[in-house]
């Protein structure tokens, strides 16, 4: 296929340049560094005319003339505090390397890893080798090759078989303000061992209204019988641009949870795919609400290879003033993969007249015995529904936020994790300021 | 199990019915395809200068373009110069004055393919405009529906009897730049049929066309052009057949359709060209640009499509809905069984207030047929409560086949209510038990449950063809036990 690709000129330049990266002393990660660049150098960034990118549009990326960052800047203890997540053992990202300082690891059990990429190769090397680009689909795409080639550091967890975590891992990113546009390329790599159990929560987080390109990969492993719940909380700055990519491949009766959650970002765009594996177990829920100009894409794939394996897929999304969501969910059914059930969902709301919705939900079937679904809405609130809360007394305002908010709220109300839900929701009625919708109502 | 199993080798097995080649001399062109085709096409139809310059505009443009690459099908490049682009049965050069005249040949053809062109089989009540290689053979019941207004006659009569209809309709739903094979159609379409109902009118009987490919290595290109004016009303059927040849043919039809205030055009499509034998020698390659526009309020469109042929389908008859309160509906089965494949669907495109659209869409999958739902659903900033159901099912028969669903949906205006459901199943061993403990036979059982889950598509046909159709997809899928 003959495809225009956006002129990456400047973003090879960059690459060029680069010298100080992590493990630049280690020949196996220079040339798996050196293939990606190569390969970022034949296909560029993904441009809209490609079918995957029709709806989004990353010109702005390429124009902006983003510089590299070369070290962290300042968080205050008030922001951090914002940030972090009561009961969780903290790994502190900000601009794209790790800090130690503002990071608490409490003591894990025998053989649990939990630490940072530039950290762990020393200790680790031979776990993070096994892990990096073992996950991402190859071809790689335009933005995996790109973090590939210029990551600076991310989280490196490996669950030990057995072992339960009990209290959740989070990740969190921070983004400060620089006088220059600059670009963090993060790559976390996880692995639940065998009957395992953990929860992971990735936030990222921008200071202000700064402007910056955050790019990151998950590359996600879940051994059989494990059970790996992963949240993403996307808090980044109204004028961020968010590139992400959460990767796993699921074992033998694997069950992976991932929750994503998008409120940040002038552009944002996330590919959820899943590689699932015999009888395993498939959740992809997802909430998105965007306002003024913001561009919010979600991309998942369900990739049934093998058979009685389940998925189930629910994205909401709320879109406001001039802001876009874009939705895309794709379940492939291999010929092996008989017996599957699969289920996708994609329900969107229109709040204003210049807001707009795209969504393909699609299913891609080679097998026979198996039952896969999909549904979409798009459509605003209920007449029937605002008119009975009228009659109770709600002013017209009052009852159109009392049904967007549980509409949205159906997605919150998913997350098992208390103080994680209660972030969530915190960040969710934020977007309800005029109703003033209280926190401690809920 | 096997047994049905062995039954569904036995079904598929079946030879396609309508595979014989009529031996009748013809008049083709050359392969190959420049200006001067396209000139000596335009002369031999003696047509008017402004639709050979279209033609040229269009042929200049299709030069410039990309084959498109992204749907779900795959085949081997087609050389577009090894294609004749003219081919009509040598005794149609003079242009025969009435069906008397036509070559019994050709009125036997059509006899076998159960077309009835002689006029006294009034019985079937329906007017045939017969199309066989590149241009109409005949077309019936003309004077009765020339006394209601109606005008009813191939392309070319219509391009030298009706010059200023053609000149102000032609192309301004599907333009001569609008994709790859409608530009290529534009540029060498040799026949068709032109239908105008004029206002008020409620055409008095069923239209239908029947196209029959004969000639080898000639491509198709008709072009159909339906025009109904305020307040008229016209149902129009067609149907297609070709004979059994190892090489693939090409067949890009262009059908626009332009319904004015309070118009209501029904049309239906009984897709039979032949598919391609059990390993997927042959067939027809049917690319087809299908639009209808809406142009008036309260206007209504509704295309029903059958597609049992063809080794690969790959067309999307589109609705653009600009009258408020216009209404456009798509009801499809699409079988693919061997190594057919489907890439179908429909584009359902909201600018009028209170706009609505149905689409209900059917895939059956045996064999090694690939099935794909392609859809798209705009709402356009303007259409206030604009309102779409979409409802997509597949059928799977066997393990080989594949049946997919590639729905887009595009909304700007927050009033407007869309909904999408898709499904995939088999028929279920629990479904088939119940019927053979009643003692249904396998078989019957299964084409019972095949025509249940097409009896949404099949009760939008006329009676005439809900018969045929039921008849084609028993005939392709009778016994098939997944």
């Amino acid at each position: 296929m003959s495809v225009t690709h956006l002129p990456t000129a400047h973003f090879e330049t960059l690459i060029a340049k680069e010298k100080s990266l992590c493990g630049s002393d280690l020949n196996w990660l220079n040339s798996l560094r050196k293939k990606a660049v190569d390969e970022f150098k034949g296909t560029g960034f993904p441009s809209p005319r490609e079918e995957e990118w029709r709806y989004t549009n990353i010109t702005p990326i390429e124009k902006s003339q983003f510089g590299l960052n070369k070290k962290a800047g300042n968080v205050d203890a008030e922001f951090l505090k914002t940030v972090l997540i009561d009961d969780c053992h903290h790994l502190v990202f900000v601009d794209g390397f790790y800090q130690a300082e503002l990071s608490s690891v409490e003591t894990l059990a025998e053989g649990v890893v939990v630490s940072s990429v530039s950290e762990g190769l020393a200790d680790n090397e031979a776990l993070i080798k096994s892990l990096l680009d073992s996950v991402v689909e190859t071809p790689a795409l335009g933005f995996v090759n790109f973090n590939t080639a210029l990551f600076t550091d991310g989280a490196v967890i490996s669950i030990e078989e057995n072992t339960v975590i009990e209290k959740p891992i989070q990740v969190a990113f921070v983004s400060t303000k620089k006088s220059a546009l600059s670009i963090s390329n993060c790559r976390n790599l996880i692995l639940a061992k065998a009957s395992s159990k953990a929860t992971i929560i990735e936030s990222y987080h921008g200071i202000d209204d700064s402007c910056y390109l955050s790019n990151v990969i998950s590359e996600i492993v879940v051994e059989s019988n494990a059970h790996l719940s992963h949240n993403r909380l996307q808090v980044e700055s109204l004028k961020a641009y968010h590139i992400a990519g959460v990767y796993s491949r699921l074992e033998k009766d694997a069950i992976f949870k991932q929750y994503n959650y998008t409120f940040g970002g002038i552009l944002s765009r996330a590919e959820i795919h899943a590689e699932l594996g015999t009888a395993s177990d498939c959740s992809l829920d997802g909430l998105y609400i965007a306002e003024d100009h913001q561009h919010m894409d979600n991309h998942t794939r369900l990739n049934h290879a093998q058979p009685h394996a389940i998925s189930n897929e629910t994205y909401k999304g709320i879109m406001n003033d001039r802001s876009r969501g874009v939705f895309q969910g794709r379940i492939i059914v291999a010929q092996d993969a008989q017996k599957t059930d699969a289920k996708m969902n994609n329900r969107n709301l229109l709040l204003s007249d210049t807001a707009e919705a795209d969504t393909k939900p699609q299913l891609e079937i080679y097998a026979d015995d198996v039952k896969c679904a999909h549904g979409v809405t798009v459509g605003q609130l209920d007449d029937a529904a605002i008119f009975y809360l009228r009659s109770r007394g709600a002013d017209e305002a009052m009852a159109k936020n009392m049904l967007t908010f549980a509409f949205a709220n159906e997605m919150v109300e998913r997350i098992d994790y208390q103080p994680l839900r209660l972030k969530v929701l915190e960040e969710l009625v934020k977007r309800f300021p005029q109703q003033g919708m209280k926190l401690e109502w809920l | 199990m096997s047994a049905s199993n062995e039954n569904l080798k036995d079904m598929i097995g079946q030879e396609y019915k309508d595979g014989f080649v009529t031996d009748i001399e013809s008049d083709s062109f050359e392969s190959g395809l420049n200006e001067d085709v396209i000139r000596k096409l335009s002369a031999i139809k003696e047509e008017p200068e402004f639709l050979l310059e279209w033609r040229l505009e269009a042929y200049r443009h299709w030069l410039t373009m990309e084959h498109p690459e992204w749907s779900f099908v795959e085949f081997p490049k087609i050389d577009f110069q090894d294609i004749s682009y003219y081919s009509a049965p040598k005794s149609m050069a003079d242009g025969p004055k009435s069906l008397d005249e036509v070559d019994p040949e050709l009125i036997s053809t059509y006899n076998k393919l159960g077309i009835p062109l002689e006029e006294q089989m009034r019985l079937a009540g329906v007017a045939v405009d017969a199309v066989f290689d590149s241009v109409s053979v005949a077309t019936t019941f003309k004077d009765k529906l020339y006394e209601a207004g109606v005008i009813f006659c191939s392309f070319s009569e219509a391009v030298k009897e009706h010059p200023e209809l053609i000149k102000q309709y032609l192309g301004t739903v599907v333009s001569q730049y609008d994709n790859f094979y409608a530009a290529l159609n534009a540029a060498v379409f040799s026949d068709g049929s032109f239908v105008y109902i004029p206002k008020g009118v409620r055409c008095p009987m069923e239209l239908s066309t029947y196209f029959r490919i004969n000639a080898a290595n000639t491509g198709q290109f008709e072009r159909t052009l339906i025009v109904a004016e305020e307040g008229s009303h016209v149902s129009y059927l067609e149907g297609c057949t070709a004979p059994m040849r190892d090489e693939n043919q090409l067949h890009a039809a262009v059908v626009e359709l332009v319904i004015l205030k309070d118009a209501e055009i029904k049309y239906s499509t009984v897709q039979n060209w032949y598919p391609g034998d059990e390993n997927g020698v042959g067939g027809i390659y049917n690319f087809v640009t299908k639009r209808a526009e809406c142009r008036g309020d309260n206007a209504k469109v509704s295309w029903t499509q059958v597609e049992t042929g063809s080794a690969i389908t790959w067309k999307y008859p589109s609705v653009v809905l600009k009258g408020d309160n216009s209404i456009g509906e798509f009801y499809s089965v699409a079988l693919t069984n061997n190594y057919q494949q489907a890439d179908t669907g429909t584009k359902m495109i909201h600018h009028g207030k209170n706009t609505s659209s149905t689409i209900i869409s059917k895939g059956i999958s045996a064999g090694k047929g690939q099935n794909t739902y392609r859809g798209l659903v705009k709402i356009g900033r303007k259409a206030e409560n604009a309102r779409n159901y979409t409802q997509c099912d597949s059928l799977l028969m066997g393990d080989q086949c594949g049946a997919h669903t590639f729905p887009y949906i595009e909304t700007k205006n927050p009033s407007a209510t869309i909904e999408h459901e898709a499904s995939t199943s088999k028929i279920s061993e629990d479904q088939l038990f119940y019927c053979m403990q009643r003692g249904i036979s396998a078989e019957d059982a299964v084409s019972m449950i095949v025509n249940g889950f097409c009896k949404e598509v099949f009760k939008e046909l006329p009676m005439e063809f809900a018969v045929e159709a039921q008849a084609l997809l028993g005939i392709s899928l009778e016994g098939s036990v997944g």
